[in-house]
Order: C-alpha cells, then structure tokens, then sequence
C-alpha cells in the first residue's frame, strides 16, 4: 500500500473551501423536496377533509348543548321510520315511529296535515351497533381460536418444507380475496351448506340433511346450515381476516427467543408443556394486539355480511326476538339476521336524501368513525404497553 | 507459523534476541578474564568487574520483557516454556557472568604475584569452559535439542579436567615451597570455571524443557 | 488420553462414552462431527475448545439431544452411551435423557418470570405441586449456585431485573434444581464481564463434587482455568484430548498448538 494513500485529498481552493458554485443544482435539490413534501401533505388534507367533515356534520347529531350532553336517544334506539307533519297551528313536527304512534292514540282528534314518512330516517342505531359488536366478538373468537392453532402448527410443530410453504401461500392467497368473494363464499359455504348444525325446536326439513332429537327435550340437532345469520357472518369475516392472524401469529411466537425453547425443553419439559408454559404467554400479547387491529380491518367491511348476516331493518335485539332456553335459546340468538353498522350505513346511503336521514347518515358514519378508530387505538397503545414490559 | 499478533511475536523474538546477546557478554567476560590472566593485564581484568554491571542490566531487561509478554499474551505450550525457559537462562547467565567476575578478581591477584607456571595449566579449562557456554548459546539460539544433550556430556569432560586440576594444585601446596596464596587462587578460578561448566547445563536443561517439554533435571 | 483402558463402561470412571460418532446437520450433505470418540469422566470438569464452527457445540448438543430440535439432523455414525445407555435407542424418552442432562446456554435465558418460579420451572414440568417441596428445592437449589444471599428477599421480584452474572447464576439454580448428573454449559460465560465470569468460574469448580460438568468455551484461559480434561477440535474432528495441563503445557498435536498459542493464519 502506498504511503500516500491517506493524503490523496483535493486541492484546497481559495477562499471558502466549500463553496460548490453550482447555484442550479442547490435549486434542482429544493425541486425535489418540495415535490415529495406535497404528496405527502396531500394524504394529510384527505385524512383532515374526511375526518373534518363527518365531525362537523356528525357531531351535533351525537351531541348536544344540555346535559347529559350526548344524544342518548341515538344510541337507545333502533331506526325506525320518520314521520314529518305539520299539525294544526300549522308546526312543523317530526316524531320517530314509536312517538307517532303515541301522539296518534293520545291527540286522536289531532290534526294531522302533509304527513311525509322518511324510511330509516328515525331512532337510532342501537341495533346497529349491537349487531357490530356481536359480528366483531364472534369473529374474534372464531378467528384467534382457528389463527392461534395454525400458527402454532404452522411455527412450532410443521416441518419446515414444501408444506408449510404451500399451506402459507394458500392463507397468503386468502389475504388478496375480494370482499364480496368473500361474502359469497360464506352465503354458500356457512348459510347454505348442511354441514353446520342448529339446535332448533323445529327443524327446516327442506334443507336439513339430517336431524337428530335431542332427547329428553323436544327440540332436534339439526344439520341445516346456518342460514343468513349472526354465526354464518361472524364466521366468514373470521375467515376473512384469518390470514392477517395467522401472519401476526407467527409473528408473535416467532418473536418469542429460541432460549426460551431450548431452556424449557432442556429442563425436560415436553413439547406442548414447553409451548404452553415458555412460548405462549411471551407471544399472547403480540398475537392479541396484532389481532385486534386485523379485526378493526374487517369490522368496516359491508360485502361478507351482505348475504351472511346483515338485515336493513329489524324491530328488536337479537336477543329480544329469540326464544327457548338454554342452547336452544343461543342457537336462536346466532341464527338471527342482524343489523350492522357499516351495512347500515350503506342501506341508508342509498335512500333519497332529505335533512333528517344526512343527519342519520352522518351521526352513524361518525360512531362508526370512533368505533373502528377506538379499536386501533386500544391495539396502538396495548401493543406499546408490552412491548415495554416484555424486554428479554 | 507465525502468530496472528505481530506484537507477540516480536516481543518473543526480542526476549530470545535479549538472552542471546547477554551470552554474548557473559562469553566475553570470560574471554576476557582469560586473557587478562594470561596476558598478566591487571586492567583488562579490571574491566570484567566494570563491565558485569552491564550484565546485571541485562537480567532486568530480560526479566521485564518476559513479565510483560505474560500478562500481555498469555502464552501457552511453546511459548509458555520458551518465556520461562529464557528467563531461567537469564539467570544461569547472570551468575556466569558474575563466576567471570570472581575468575577476573582472582587473575588480578595471581597477576600481582610472581610470574606462575601452574597458570598455564588452567587454559584447558578455561577454553572448555568457553566452548560449554558457546555450544550452550548455540543451542539456545538454534532451537537445538541435540546440542543441548552434547553440552551435558561436555561438562563431564569440564569436571574432569576441573578435578585433575586440583589434584595436582594442591599436590603442589603439600609440597610446599611455592606462592601457596597464588595456587589457592588458581584453585578458585579453576572452580569457578566448573562452576560455569555447570551453569551451561542449567541453561541446555532448559533448551531440553523449551523443545521438548521434558524436565531433564535432576535425572 | 485417560480412560484409555475402557472396555466395558462401568469397568472406568466414564460417566458419557461417545464412540467413532458422526454427525451431520443436514443428512446427505457433509458431516459436521466426524468419527469422534471420547470419554468423560464423572465428577470431573471437560472443556471442549476449538475455532467457530468445528463442531464442539454441535458435539454438546447431541450429549442432551438438543439437535433433535432441527429437523434434518441425523448421526449418522457411532453411538453416545451415557450412564451405559445408548442415548439414541428408539426406546431412550429424550424427555426423561434432558432431566438426567441439564443444559445451560450462551446467552443467559431465564424466563420473564419470578426469580422463584425460574427455578420451580423444571420440577412444575415434571408435575411437582407440593409448595413445601418447591420451596425446598428452590432455596437449595439457589444457595448451591451461590445466588441465595442476593436473592432470598426478592424471590417474587421478575428474573429479568437481575444483573447479567446473576441472571446466568439463576439459570444454573434452575438447572440444578431438576438434578441432573451431567451439567452441559453452551459458552456460559460469553456474554459476561470479567467479574461475573470468575463468579461463575468458581461457581463451575463448587458445583464438580456434585455434577459432571462439560463446558464449551472460546475462552482457553477459562478452558485452562476451570477444566480437569481438554478437547481441542478442528473442522470436525477431535484433535486432541488430554489433561487440561498437556493441553495447554505441551500439547501434542501442531494443530492443537498452533490454535491455542494464536497461531492460525
């Protein structure tokens, strides 16, 4: 090597040694800057203009000026019709359905003139909401029962190979599947197909490939698919989120230190004692937080609950409708059709428009808003929670 | 093959370079005691006695550097046996080195008697003494395990010469009639060559335990 | 060698006879271990030493089966014999080989639990309930890898707050309290400081009257520290095995040397 390597430098130039001259390029630089910069604000206006408008417009559905400050006839009723008429000293009134019915019965000589009814316009979105709760539970239990299991498989006990390759391909593939492929599959596959049993008084002989009695009872286990309903939509959205699960999963345990392992087996622990006791409990705050902002995901999807669970309207709770007792009773709770939040959304969307249902439009969007956005956040945060209390 | 540290190779080679070239000064402090004694040069002589402290210099510098390249380095299996084996060779040299002292101190006295025939008698000895710590050296420096055998059986040539010596020296005292105190000095200096005889096999001992790893003492 | 004069195992003082073994990590590519035959004596402490990747680790971890753990591993020559027994006889439970071989590991790995059921762990697995019994065993266990005193006021604190030295201090508790005969220490010391190191140096030197001890080190001071018998392999292949002062006083073989005085080009 020769000594002069370390002293090849440049010639010092006069003056300000760093002075490039090049005025052109310094600008060029800032072009590009500038550019980028743009783009990226871009994104922020959208998220502002979406977020901005259905606060604006949405909020003084939900909230009012007097205590208790939130409009709680919002959240404690279902929608119902709209009933717009001006009474005679010539009011303007509008009553929900329910109060209608009341004032009719009550004033029956009152007078009643252009009386208009806006469909869905009325109530609230309580059943709705129910509705969303009870597909995203579902959902989440059906999908981290099914996700933990074969992301165990696939991590701890799978070879390595062809096969594992090929089965993670196939829940790759599951991920890029349209929505309301999605919601097709299920229709067919959970609604219709008689492999999945009901427990029911009365069985649908049409459909039902087999039923079996149950006795002492005199109800039957009957193998009639589970039709349009709570379960049939629960269980598709967990198939459709499956693949983010999955993925997650394996994450979480993969991120679980190979010590960990070695250390449990070497104590002579056996596989599935080494797997409970050193691998699951390091990787089930992972694999739920992870979890949790995947369901957030489908939570919002209309298209796999359009044919498998959904219903425009619908007077009571699932639980309000059903009957029988004990599996009986939870069997006709799940099979029930429901109303859900994002379907709801669309159904009303597609009404004409009128001053009473923008209202219902955007009160409903925002909850919907705050709900989805509720479910990130308490994933963000569960998910820095232990990623500081978990360091090994 | 070389180490993968440069540092710890040349440190080992300085260490060997250090007690090669302390032998050469213990050579020449005998060389020069001889020479002085044969030349009846009581200055030369002299210079021995000077020049040993540089020796004693010497063993300091050998002993630091074989201290720092163990702390250092950390030697093991050859390299072990050669820090220590030289540090014991800087030792046996040390004490050759002051055997020559006591040689020259003795010729000065033999010098400020009368001119002594039975001195001649000594330059046997004292050229087998020479040769003993040279092929010692060598052995040390050569890395030779065969020379080092041939120094042991060298000394048993060194003890006889050193033993009929003595034998006629002191037939001479009984005999009386002559500078007792110069042929008692001749004895001394005739010891003190036996001792360096001996000294040589310390260090061939110690060439043996740096290649072979085997103790040849005491056997 | 010692123990060369091994004919039947119970006729010397081996406690882990490993014969002609080879050892492939992926079957029908090279072997990593070849045709290695040694024997350990009981009560004593080996190292096995040697550059990266010449397969001393891989030899530790066929002593519990640790390997059995990836996939495409196979001996695929010789025999293992520990306490007499073909260690890889279709009727061996790897389960009850590990409570007989304990095993601690390069980086020290307690669980993010507490102190108390870090050392529990092992007889919890093995369905130990009795509390009187774990508290026992907990503290006996603690006090012989000299932990007891720093720990015996925080047992319900979380493992992971103690200090590196202590954490590994802690996985040998652990280990010991399953009770095995043979102790296999993976690098133990790698990730520690000098003076975590010596403690567990001492530590390895209290716990030989109880345990056989292999250990796997990088460190061939510590090698020549805390070891009774030496091993020194290359590529593979055992080069040398001797008393720990003939390995590193005058080793026999040019490649033992070269390797333990820093001599590999």
């Amino acid at each position: 090597m020769s000594k002069s390597f370390g002293r090849n430098y440049k010639a010092v130039k006069a003056g300000n040694p760093f002075d490039s001259g090049g005025r052109g390029r310094r600008w060029r630089d800032r072009l590009g800057t500038g550019v980028f910069a743009i783009f990226t604000y871009f994104i922020l206006a959208c998220v502002f203009l979406i977020i901005g408008k259905i606060t604006l417009t949405g909020a003084p559905v939900l909230f009012q000026s007097e205590a208790p400050f939130l409009n709680t006839e919002f959240f404690s009723k279902s929608p119902m019709t709209l009933h717009e008429f001006e009474d005679g000293e010539g009011n303007n009134c509008r009553l929900d359905h329910d109060r209608f019915v009341d004032f009719k019965k009550n004033n029956p000589n009152a007078v009643i003139k252009n009386e208009q009814t806006h469909s869905n316009a009325g109530g609230g979105i309580l059943g709705p909401l129910v509705g969303t709760v009870l597909l995203v539970v579902l959902c989440m239990a059906i999908a981290l029962f099914i996700g933990i299991s074969t992301a165990i498989y696939l991590v701890e006990y799978a070879k390595e190979g062809r096969i594992t390759n090929t089965l993670r391909l196939a829940i790759m593939n599951l991920a890029g599947v349209p929505s309301i492929v999605f919601g097709l599959f299920g229709f067919a596959f959970f609604c219709l197909s008689p492999i999945f049993p009901v427990f029911t008084a009365v069985p649908d002989w049409e459909k039902s490939l087999l039923a079996i009695p149950l006795w002492p009872s005199d109800g039957y286990l009957s193998f009639q698919g589970w039709g349009s309903s709570l379960l049939a939509g629960g269980a598709t959205l967990a198939v459709m989120v499956l693949p983010i699960i999955v993925a997650a999963c394996e994450e979480s345990l993969k991120a679980v230190p190979e010590g960990f392992r070695e250390a449990s087996l070497a104590l002579g622990a056996t596989k599935w004692q080494c797997i409970r006791t050193a691998v699951l409990p390091y990787a089930a705050p992972g694999m739920l937080t992870a979890s949790v902002l995947g369901i957030t995901r489908v939570a919002g999807e209309t298209a796999p609950i359009m044919f498998t669970a959904a219903v425009v309207t619908k007077g009571k709770l699932p639980w309000e409708n059903s009957e029988g007792s004990g599996l009986y009773w939870l069997s006709s709770v799940l099979t029930q059709k429901v109303e859900a939040l994002p379907y709801h959304i669309y159904s009303i969307s597609k009404l004409q428009s009128n001053e009473a249902l923008d209202e219902m439009r955007y009160g409903s969007v925002l909850v919907f808003l705050f709900l989805v956005i509720g479910f990130a956040m308490i994933s963000v945060v569960l998910r820095s929670r232990y990623r500081k209390k978990l360091k090994w | 093959m070389p180490h993968i540290l440069r540092n710890y190779d040349e440190d080992l080679s300085a260490l060997k370079d250090s007690v090669v070239e302390m032998g050469t000064m213990a050579l020449a402090a005998i060389e020069k005691a001889l020479k002085g004694l044969a030349s009846r040069d009581s200055d030369l002589c002299y210079d021995v006695v000077e020049q040993d402290e540089i020796i004693d210099q010497q063993e300091k510098k050998i002993d630091e550097l074989g201290m720092a390249i163990l702390l250092r380095f950390n030697p093991v299996a050859s390299d072990l046996r050669h820090v220590l084996s030289s540090i014991n060779i800087c030792r046996s040299l040390e004490r050759i080195g002051d055997h020559a002292v006591n040689v020259a101190k003795r010729a000065r006295k033999v010098i400020r008697s009368s001119e002594l025939d039975e001195t001649r008698l000594l330059e046997p000895l004292f050229a087998e003494a020479r040769k003993i710590v040279s092929v010692a050296l060598t052995a040390y420096s050569d890395v030779d395990e065969a020379m080092a055998h041939e120094v042991i059986k060298m000394d048993q040539k060194v003890d006889e010469i050193h033993k009929s010596l003595g034998k006629s020296l002191s037939q001479r005292i009984s005999e009386g009639g002559c500078d007792t105190e110069a042929l008692l000095n001749v004895i001394f200096i005739s010891r003190s060559l036996e001792r360096i005889g001996d000294l040589a096999v310390n260090i061939a001992e110690d060439v043996v335990f740096s290649t072979s790893a085997e103790d040849i003492r005491h056997t | 060698m010692t123990n060369s004069t091994s004919t039947g195992h119970n006729a010397d003082d081996s406690i882990i006879s490993i014969e002609d073994l080879s050892f492939s990590y992926d079957i029908g590519k090279t072997n990593t271990l070849r045709n290695i035959s040694l024997k350990i004596p009981e009560g004593r402490v080996t190292s096995f030493i040697g550059p990266s990747g010449c397969g001393k680790s891989t030899l530790l971890r066929c002593l519990n089966r640790m390997n059995d753990l990836v996939e495409t591993s196979r001996i695929t020559g010789g025999r293992i014999e520990i306490l007499g027994q073909d260690i890889n006889a279709p009727d061996v439970d790897v389960i009850e080989l590990r409570k007989h071989v304990g095993m601690l590991f390069q980086k020290y790995n307690p669980f993010p639990k507490s102190i108390y059921e870090n050392v529990a762990y092992g007889l919890r697995v093995q369905g130990v309930r009795r509390m009187d019994i774990l508290d026992q065993a907990v503290e006996e266990s603690l006090r012989k890898a000299a932990l007891w005193l720093e720990v015996k006021d925080r047992l319900d604190a979380s493992a992971l707050e103690l200090s590196g030295g202590q954490q590994q201090r802690l996985c040998i508790a652990r280990t010991i309290a399953v009770k095995p005969r043979i102790i296999l220490m993976d690098e133990p010391c790698s990730a520690l400081d000098p003076i975590a190191t010596a403690r567990i140096e001492e530590l390895i030197s209290e716990l030989q009257d109880d345990f056989t001890i292999v250990i796997v080190t990088h460190n061939m001071q510590q090698a020549a520290r805390v070891s009774d018998q030496t091993a020194f392999f290359y590529l593979g292949e055992l080069v040398e095995y001797a008393d720990t002062t003939t390995i590193f006083g005058n080793p026999k073989a040019k490649q033992t040397e070269d390797y333990i005085s820093g001599r590999f080009g």
